[in-house]
């Protein structure tokens, strides 16, 4: 029950923080948001067309935007030493690294899934593929953050590790894309998004079980 | 808790040995005082020590068994005050203690008596970044008295305190000492705390002896 308790005072924490720096946390939501709207100004305000491009465009955007903010996972802890804190005490690494994987994921992803419906309206999704693709986003985002915290992890000694970490980050992130668009490309046309919504659901089971081992073996790896 | 003997610790940077092979034991109520000039690797000895450096090599001698150093750290409750602070900016003073007490598992009925008694009382409320530099060294030092820690790893422990504040590191390192504690700690220069269990460790600049 004591790890819960950690857990629980680690996030409560994290989120205190994020709400105390909140202008730098809304960033890629802006992004996102942004990109989304701009997307009809740059190719035409066509329904057919955009329609095509909805799922693929807002996954696109959703990825991209993860990715922006994947550096506030770590960094700061590193830099002010609460990591070392984090290190010494008698807590698993790995279960700290969960904590701070599930709240990046609440202030990141999951306004990303309350978007959803806004960003469907903007890129004239249609109609059957909104329930998918907030399903999609809901299953696909908790993968992208703990993906992105094993390539946190391993670039966070260096200085200027953001174009490193995109390139480790990015090849993982594509299975996601793909299924995670698939699932609402099926549901446009007719058909269950069940079983690309079923792979996902297993790419996060996966990845709940072994990312945070991986990012905190990394994490010892790049701190010493 | 027993003495733990250090045996032929090294630890190497790109393939340059920062000092060589070190023998030295922390005893339960003696304090370890490693000196040296700037660069010779003080720092990095806590570190090792702490276990934050994985490529770092030799064993300790614990109870009876040997283990490698970089697992030394799962053997017992430490304390590392170190460079960085250790606590958030953005945080008050409480909020960093409460979490670094659940984090360690410590007791947070204690918090006001500690605060009181590293002279944070009345700051409680202040953001991190609201601290003066002994101030925030004072936090620190509140963060490792409410850990049941036996081993204190504390580096440049009297680095940006004022006379109050030397004279509160030194009694707080003397009840720690009496409580059967371990501490091991850094100077460069001469340390003004007299003790009776003070064991030195002089490093310079790749060779290390027992004094």
């Amino acid at each position: 029950m004591n790890l819960l308790h950690i857990l629980w005072s680690l996030i409560q924490r994290d989120l205190r923080l994020a709400w105390r720096s909140r202008g730098e946390l809304l960033n890629p939501v802006f992004f996102l948001i942004l990109v989304i709207a701009l997307f009809p100004l740059g190719v035409g305000p066509e329904g057919k067309l955009l329609a095509r491009i909805a799922s693929g465009t807002v996954w696109v955007a959703a990825l991209l935007a993860t990715m922006l903010s994947l550096d506030l996972i770590f960094r700061s802890d590193v830099e002010d030493g609460s990591m070392e804190q984090m290190f010494v005490s008698q807590t698993p690494l790995s279960w700290i690294v969960l904590g701070k994987v599930i709240t990046h994921w609440l202030v990141t992803g999951l306004p990303l899934v309350l978007l959803a419906p806004l960003l469907a309206i903007l890129m004239h999704l249609p109609q059957p593929g909104l329930w998918a693709l907030i399903q999609s986003l809901a299953l696909g985002t908790p993968v992208l953050s703990l993906i992105g915290s094993v390539g946190v992890a391993l670039t966070v000694g260096i200085r200027k590790g953001g174009m490193l970490l995109s390139l480790l980050v990015l090849p993982l992130y594509v299975p996601v894309l793909i299924f995670g668009t698939a699932a609402v490309e099926n549901a446009i046309a007719g058909m269950s998004p069940a079983g690309p919504l079923l792979i996902l659901a297993a790419m996060l089971l996966f990845a709940l079980t072994l990312a945070p081992l991986t990012a905190a073996w990394a994490l010892k790896v790049s701190l010493s | 808790m027993t003495t733990c003997h250090f045996r032929q610790i090294r630890y190497e940077r790109d393939d340059e040995p920062v000092f060589g092979t070190l023998e030295f034991s922390l005893q339960p109520g003696h304090m370890l005082v490693v000196e040296g000039p700037n660069g010779s690797g003080k720092t990095t000895l806590l570190r090792v020590v702490a276990g934050f450096l994985d490529m770092a090599e030799g064993h300790v001698e614990v109870e009876g068994r040997t283990l490698p150093v970089r697992d030394f750290h799962e053997t017992l409750p430490l304390a590392y005050a170190g460079h960085k602070p250790g606590f958030k900016d953005d945080l008050t003073v409480l909020e960093n203690l409460r979490f670094l007490v659940a984090l360690h598992e410590g007791d947070t009925r204690r918090i006001g008596a500690v605060l009181q008694r590293v002279g944070l009382w009345g700051w409680e409320d202040n953001l991190g970044r609201a601290l003066s530099a002994g101030q925030r060294k004072r936090l620190a030092l509140a963060a490792m008295l409410l850990h049941p820690a036996k081993l204190w790893l504390m580096d440049e422990p009297f680095a940006n305190l004022d006379g109050q504040g030397i004279a509160l590191v030194n009694a707080l390192m003397r009840e720690h000492l009496q409580q059967d504690g371990m501490l091991m700690t850094t100077s460069h220069g001469t340390f003004p705390l007299e003790h009776a269990h003070m064991d030195i460790l002089r490093l310079d600049g790749g060779k290390g002896d027992r004094a």
